[in-house]
């Protein structure tokens, strides 16, 4: 199963950066990524349809993250990791504290707002696929944003704790 | 796009690199994928072994007797069909402000309660109308306001929306709130417009069979949830039986069943629930998924599955 070890490989990064800002946790975007794969591992010529493999997977972390129990709630840890390789000291620095901000005000987030925010953006899906993704209508897409855009506002840094005027949620 | 918004995208992209690197992930794939595969084999073996030790021991009381199937008790005839009917309209032009894909006003039942969603017209908002019969919680803040000719209350939400709240009858209650926020006064003359005029929508789905004592809380254009009697009304699928529709591709692997002459997959997890999906050849797929403290038997779970027909407004959803 050649195509497979060459899916792992080549998309495996791009997969686990999606589980990680969904949850926020290393070790639970792991587990996710993994089960995930799995699943494809076992009925790999199955699902390799015209849009591959990939877009099976997102989905099923996407499940998972959504609608399972979490597994390690109670270890999730609120500060990321710093990022592996050299990094300048300062540069570090200032990424925790930014990391600590927003992983603080993420995980305060109900899920499905947290998802919204993660599919909106960093994957840079429109009001009407996430609705399809989340099961609900654009216009709770909207508000599930407007809320999550709140939270996050009131808390990412000292700039952004003055009210600003809502300037729509439809990008 | 706001400065928030920026900020929350760079944010995003930032600290994404900050994931695990999933150096061993293939391994630890491969490894736990054949364990499964072995778990799997053991277990049909046994079940084969099992089964046909019996057959072995009775094959006089099988052909003298033949086994009939009882009625399963878990599952009774639906008193009507699921839809949701909410007493109001939104003013009439309120489709005007439907973003393409959202269509005119959602109707869909929510924590048990019917819920109306529209786009409020000339603004960024969306008004959502919740009927109930006992009145809404409000916040100390909130302070009196005629709503409809009638006393109510006005109040500016922790979450920086606003709402109204207001008594329609002797058991309706309605409480209309906008997000982002819109003017009391604006939202008064929303309310004052409001037509009474009921709207009725379907749920997805037309069942012949329901799980006994569940009762709908949920409905929307692709699910329906059935909540047990000792589990609280709430908006998520844990500790209930949800029907969706989603989109073939989207299937977890598992055990392959028969449902009313469609391939059907029956999926366990370790936290004790049972998903069955099965393929509606359409390129649609209709899930039912059991996440209650005491599981559907799986003969119920087909036969409730296969009583369910798909009406044409469904949409899939969560994939």
């Amino acid at each position: 199963m050649r195509d497979f070890d060459d899916f792992v490989t080549g998309r495996s990064a791009a997969l686990l950066r999606f589980a990680y800002l969904l949850t926020g946790d290393r070790h639970l975007a792991e587990d996710l990524t993994q089960e995930a794969l799995v699943r494809v591992h076992r009925r790999w010529h199955a699902i390799v349809g015209e849009d591959g493999p990939e877009p099976y997977v997102r989905r099923a972390i996407l499940r998972q993250y959504l609608s399972w129990r979490r597994r390690r709630a109670s270890t999730e840890r609120p500060i990321a990791s710093p990022p592996d390789g050299p990094a300048d000291l300062a540069d570090l620095a200032e990424r925790v504290v930014d990391a600590d901000e927003m992983w603080t005000a993420l995980r305060a987030l109900p899920r499905s707002q947290r998802a919204v925010v993660v599919l909106r953006y960093y994957e840079d899906l429109p009001d009407a696929e996430i609705a399809r993704l989340l099961g609900c209508a654009p216009a709770t897409v909207r508000v599930h944003a407007f809320h999550a855009l709140h939270r996050l506002r009131s808390v990412l840094t000292p700039a952004f704790s003055h009210p600003l005027p809502f300037r729509g949620d439809t990008s | 796009m706001s400065d928030v918004e920026h900020r929350v995208r760079d944010l995003l992209q930032r600290h994404a690199t900050d994931a695990p690197a999933g150096a061993t992930l293939l391994a630890a794939v491969r490894t736990e994928s054949r364990r499964r595969t072995r778990r799997t084999r053991l277990l049909v073996a046994a079940v084969v072994t099992v089964l046909a030790g019996a057959l072995a021991a009775l094959p006089l009381r099988l052909a003298a007797a033949p086994v009939t199937v009882a009625a399963p008790s878990a599952l009774t005839t639906p008193d009507a069909s699921a839809t949701v009917t909410f007493p109001l309209s939104p003013p009439s032009g309120s489709e005007a402000g439907s973003e393409a894909g959202s269509g005119a006003a959602e109707v869909r039942l929510a924590a048990g309660l019917p819920t109306l969603s529209w786009s409020l017209p000339g603004t960024d908002a969306t008004a959502t109308l919740t009927m109930s019969p006992t009145r809404p919680a409000m916040p100390a803040t909130a302070t009196p306001a005629a709503v409809r000719g009638r006393p109510g209350l006005a109040a500016v939400l922790p979450d920086d929306g606003v709402s109204l709240v207001w008594q329609e009858s002797a058991e309706q209650w309605f409480e209309l709130r906008a997000y982002p926020p819109v003017p009391v006064d604006h939202l008064a003359g929303t309310a004052k417009s409001l037509m009474p005029v009921p709207v009725t929508t379907p749920a997805p789905f037309t069942f012949t069979v329901v799980p006994a004592g569940y009762t709908i809380d949920n409905i929307n254009t692709s699910a329906v949830t059935f909540c047990p009697a000792d589990v609280p009304f709430d908006q998520s699928f844990v500790g209930k039986i949800t029907v969706m529709l989603g989109v073939t591709g989207e299937q977890a692997p598992g055990r392959q069943v028969d449902v009313a002459g469609h391939p059907g997959t029956v999926t366990s997890s370790a936290d004790g629930w049972t998903a069955l999906q099965v393929d509606l050849g359409d390129g649609r797929l209709l899930v039912v998924q059991s996440a209650v403290r005491v599981p559907l038997p799986e003969p119920d779970l087909i036969r409730f599955a296969a009583g369910i027909t798909v009406n044409p407004a469904a949409t899939p959803g969560r994939g």
